[in-house]
């Protein structure tokens, strides 16, 4: 399947983040399925309820009410998302948390800001089924 | 036959020493003074007064049974009479012992012998009596104070001498003599005793009171130290309600401090993503068409965001250092090689098309080390933008090279180099040289941050630099550190 018709989801509360997703998938990689929650109550249900199952899900971490570790482990015991990539997307970048991350289940990080010279190689790699971890 | 002749020779010593055993039974029996008389010092003075009325009453009649055996009538002579009385009424005063009344006994005792050896000699004429005078002195010396000794001797001096001055004998004045010389002699005799007993005594009490007063002492140290020791085991009950409680304080303060950095760093990146992303993606055109000038205008938007970015990564990695909060993400075999490779392609964007060569010289085969994979990377990229920053041209160099248990990087430029009177100042946190201030750019924490990084990876960093002749970091990191090894975290990822 080319890379434009992957489905994503992108769980996220800021308004402008979930815009500059838009424009990094969509704008900039042509990306046409990019679904995006701004808050994770009825997680599972609304994921079932998407046209499409996502191949790549990004995860904030500060998530209301279920945080980006919660909703990791939501999906580890949903078969339906088991081919999933799942890569949280967090402003935080202490130690603790990244080691947290790392240990949690996550197939990678990616630091915010994003940045838009990196961000579509990265994307690149986590479809190829790479472990990202870019936390700079 | 031997056997029968030794039984024989063992049993005549046998029964002596039974004889003499029993004969000091029985003496001991007959001076025993009466059992309810408890006091050791009455005891001992009872005993004495037995004795001594027992040795009287055996003198007494000893002396008797001579006169009756050899006189033809004993019972004209009144000295006979006298003895007779004073054997039976020494042995009235043994009977009446047995009461306990020792000083009472005593006194009759001494007041019988005195008028009998006073009066006796003169109602019979015969001064050879005389000089037994000196009993009831005596026997006063032995039961009471000298005081008594000398008011004894007074009356029988007296007594005598009034006695004997009408009958003008020079015997009874020979005697008389006698027995001043001998009763001062005696009052001395008592008087030194009394007063070298009483000086015993004194140092006695004195030692006593010398004891009590130690043992005093010591039972108040004793007291004291029991005080103490409570008082102790309190403070140190409290200090360790203190020390629990400034622990659990401690603790609370290193959470608060770690959820503000965590949450500075979030809440700070977060407008920043917007900020950076939307300016690029003008930028690039993905909104519609921009023409030079604000492509220009943009960009120089987005340096001086990526810079505001750094600017808090630094600020936000000196803080964790300075406040001990600073945790290094240890991995087990991390790749030099990858890292050095991500530096060198950092490099030429460092440079920026300066006439500056960018030399390599990374030794082959290299092992893998263990250590944060991410501030190592973060190190390199620093002394190497440092580098490229600094210099305008000539080269920048990378050396490469492990010697013994260390990996050793060194970062070397041609740039305008630094006075040695920086070389601290330069480690130092928002401290930057003059040329580091004309240059700009830096947030001046990247030395500072790289220098604890090193040391918390229980390496080294250290500057070799003169004005005008370039500057060389270097900085050496153990390829495998055991206390690193017990840091290495359980999840092996690639980066």
């Amino acid at each position: 399947m080319i890379m434009t018709e992957r489905c994503f989801l992108y769980v996220e509360d800021d308004p402008l983040s979930c815009e500059v997703m838009q424009l990094m998938l969509g704008g900039l990689m042509g990306i046409k399925k990019l679904h995006i929650f701004r808050d994770s109550a009825d997680f599972l249900e609304r994921m079932a309820a998407l046209t499409c199952v996502p191949d790549v899900i990004m995860l904030d971490i500060q998530v209301e009410p279920f945080d980006g570790f919660a909703m990791l482990n939501m999906l580890k015991q949903d078969t339906r998302f088991a081919h999933a990539r799942v890569i949280a997307l967090t402003a935080s970048v202490m130690n603790e948390e990244v080691e947290r991350l790392r240990t949690s289940g996550f197939h990678g990080a990616i630091a915010k800001p994003l940045s838009a010279q990196t961000f579509p190689e990265l994307m690149r790699r986590v479809m190829r089924g790479d472990s990202v971890w870019h936390i700079a | 036959m031997l056997t029968s002749s030794d039984t024989i020779s063992m049993a005549s010593p046998n029964t002596y020493e039974r004889l003499i055993a029993a004969l000091r039974l029985t003496v001991d029996k007959l001076v025993q003074p009466p059992a309810r008389i408890n006091d050791p010092e009455h005891i001992k003075r009872a005993r004495l007064l037995n004795s001594i009325l027992l040795v009287t009453i055996l003198a007494g009649c000893l002396i008797l049974g001579r006169v009756f055996i050899v006189a033809g009538n004993p019972w004209d002579d009144p000295e006979v009479y006298a003895g007779v009385f004073g054997v039976a009424i020494t042995f009235a005063f043994y009977m009446y012992h047995r009461s306990g009344h020792t000083s009472r006994v005593a006194a009759m005792f001494i007041g019988v012998s005195l008028v009998l050896f006073t009066l006796v000699p003169f109602i019979g004429a015969a001064h050879t009596f005389l000089p037994y005078a000196v009993v009831p002195i005596l026997l006063t010396a032995i039961f009471f104070s000298v005081r008594w000794v000398a008011v004894v001797s007074v009356v029988i001096l007296v007594v005598t001498g009034v006695l004997m001055y009408p009958l003008d004998n020079q015997r009874y004045i020979d005697i008389w003599y006698f027995l001043i010389f001998g009763s001062m002699l005696i009052v001395t005799y008592i008087r030194h005793q009394t007063a070298m007993e009483q000086i015993r005594q004194t140092a006695l009490t004195q030692a006593n009171e010398r004891l009590c007063q130690s043992e005093e002492n010591l039972q108040q140290l004793n007291h004291q130290l029991e005080a103490r020791v409570t008082e102790r085991t309190h403070d140190l009950a409290t200090k360790n309600i203190e020390l629990a409680s400034a622990w659990e304080a401690a603790k609370q303060a290193d959470l608060v401090k770690s959820q503000f950095l965590a949450s500075m760093s979030h809440e700070l990146r977060t407008p920043l993503n917007a900020i950076l992303n939307f300016t690029e993606f003008v930028s690039l055109g993905m909104l519609g068409e921009i023409n030079e000038r604000q492509t220009d205008a943009l960009n120089k938007s987005l340096d001086s965001g990526r810079h505001l970015l750094a600017l808090i990564n630094d600020v936000l990695d000196i803080t964790k250092i300075e406040s001990g909060m600073m945790r290094l993400f240890i991995e087990d075999n991390v790749d030099v090689y990858e890292i050095l490779d991500a530096a060198e392609s950092a490099v030429q964007s460092y440079l920026q098309g300066k006439p500056v060569s960018f030399i390599t010289e990374i030794e082959e085969n290299l092992p893998a080390i263990v250590t944060d994979r991410r501030r190592l990377r973060q190190i390199l990229l620093n002394l190497l933008s440092n580098a490229c920053k600094f210099t305008e041209q000539g080269s920048v160099r990378l050396c490469v090279r492990r010697q013994g248990d260390d990996l050793c990087f060194s970062v070397i430029d041609t740039g305008p180099g630094i006075a040695p009177q920086d070389h601290d100042v330069i480690f130092e946190p928002f401290k930057q040289t003059e040329t580091g201030i004309r240059h700009a750019g830096g947030t001046g924490l990247g030395l500072p941050i790289s220098k604890r990084l090193i040391e918390a990876n229980y390496g080294r960093l250290w500057v070799e630099s003169e004005l005008g002749r370039g500057a060389a970091f270097h900085f050496a990191i153990p390829v495998r550190q055991p206390e690193l090894l017990l840091l290495v975290s359980d999840v092996e990822t690639a980066s």
